[in-house]
C-alpha cells in the first residue's frame, strides 16, 4: 500500500502588485506632469508680472479660442473612446480595436488641427522668437503636440499588436494611462494659454 | 573684514540686498508667485500620495486573490 498525504492547496506567490510596464509608465507620467507644471507655472508667472495691459504683449495675435475649443472636445472624446476600449477589453482584448480606432481618428484630427494652427500663426509673424508669449506658446503647446503625435504612433502600434494577438494586458494598461495623461493635460494648457 | 562690512550693509539696507528677481512685482498685492510656489510644492506630494494609494489598493486586491480559502479542495499527493 502506497503512502499518501492530504494537504490543502495554498498559492505561495500571487500576481505582482503592479506590472513592470505600468510602473514604468507611472514614473514617466510623474516626470512629465512636473515638466508641464513647471512650464505652465512659468507662463502664469510671466503673465502675472507683466504691467497691466501688456500681456499678451501688444502685437501678438489673438489665439483662436473657439477653434482650439473644438479641438479640445475632439481630444476629450478620444479619451472617452480609450476609456471605452479599456472597458471592452475586460472581456476580450480584441474588442478594444474598434473604440481604439475611433480614438486614433480623433487624435489625428487634433494633431492635424495643431499643425494647421502652428502654420497659420507662424506665417502671420507669431513665432518662437517674436515674444515671450510666443516662446511659451510654441514650447508648451508644441511639447503637448509631440506627446499627442507619439501617442498616435503608439495607438497605431497597439492596433497592430491587437490584430496579431500579441498585446498584453499590462502593455494595454500602460498605453491607456499615457493617453489619459495626454488628454487630461490639454484642458489645463488650454485654460492657461488660450483663455 | 570686507565680508563683515557686506553683512552689516545688508542688515542696514535690506532692500538693496533683495536679489530675488522674481520677488519684485509691478502690481501691488499680486499673489501669483505665492500660488505658483504652493502649486509646485504640493503637486509632487499629491502625485506621490496618489501613486502610494494606487499601490496600496493593488496590494489589497492582490492579497485578496492569494488569500487561502478554507473551501479549497484537498489535494492528495502520493
Amino acid at each position: 500500500m502506497a503512502d499518501s498525504t492530504t494537504i490543502r492547496a495554498r498559492p505561495v506567490k500571487g500576481p505582482p502588485i503592479i506590472e513592470s510596464e505600468l510602473l514604468a509608465m507611472i514614473i514617466f507620467v510623474f516626470a512629465d506632469v512636473m515638466f508641464f507644471a513647471g512650464f505652465i507655472s512659468a507662463y502664469a508667472l510671466v503673465g502675472a508680472r507683466a504691467p497691466i495691459g501688456w500681456w499678451p504683449p501688444p502685437g501678438d495675435p489673438a489665439l483662436p479660442v473657439a477653434a482650439a475649443g473644438g479641438a479640445t472636445v475632439a481630444l476629450l472624446l478620444s479619451g472617452a473612446a480609450v476609456f471605452q476600449a479599456g472597458r471592452a477589453a475586460k472581456a476580450d482584448l480584441a474588442a478594444a480595436r474598434r473604440p481604439l480606432a475611433v480614438a486614433m481618428a480623433l487624435a489625428v484630427a487634433f494633431v492635424g488641427y495643431q499643425v494647421f494652427e502652428f502654420v497659420r500663426l507662424s506665417s502671420g509673424g507669431f513665432t518662437l522668437q517674436s515674444s515671450a508669449n510666443g516662446g511659451f506658446f510654441y514650447t508648451i503647446v508644441g511639447a503637448h503636440g509631440l506627446h499627442a503625435v507619439s501617442a498616435v504612433v503608439v495607438l497605431g502600434w497597439t492596433q497592430r499588436e491587437l490584430a496579431a494577438g500579441r498585446l498584453t494586458r499590462a502593455a494595454f494598461s500602460a498605453i491607456r494611462l499615457y493617453w489619459y495623461f495626454v488628454v487630461l493635460l490639454w484642458p489645463a494648457i488650454y485654460t492657461t494659454v488660450y483663455l | 573684514m570686507i565680508r563683515r562690512l557686506v553683512v552689516l550693509a545688508a542688515l542696514a539696507l535690506p532692500g538693496a540686498a533683495n536679489a530675488c528677481s522674481t520677488c519684485m512685482d509691478p502690481r501691488e498685492g499680486n499673489r501669483t508667485l505665492l500660488w505658483v510656489t504652493i502649486f509646485l510644492s504640493l503637486l509632487p506630494l499629491g502625485l506621490l500620495a496618489s501613486i502610494g494609494g494606487f499601490f496600496w489598493y493593488r496590494a489589497r486586491t492582490a492579497a485578496a486573490v492569494v488569500a487561502p480559502s478554507p473551501d479549497l479542495p484537498p489535494v492528495e499527493i502520493r
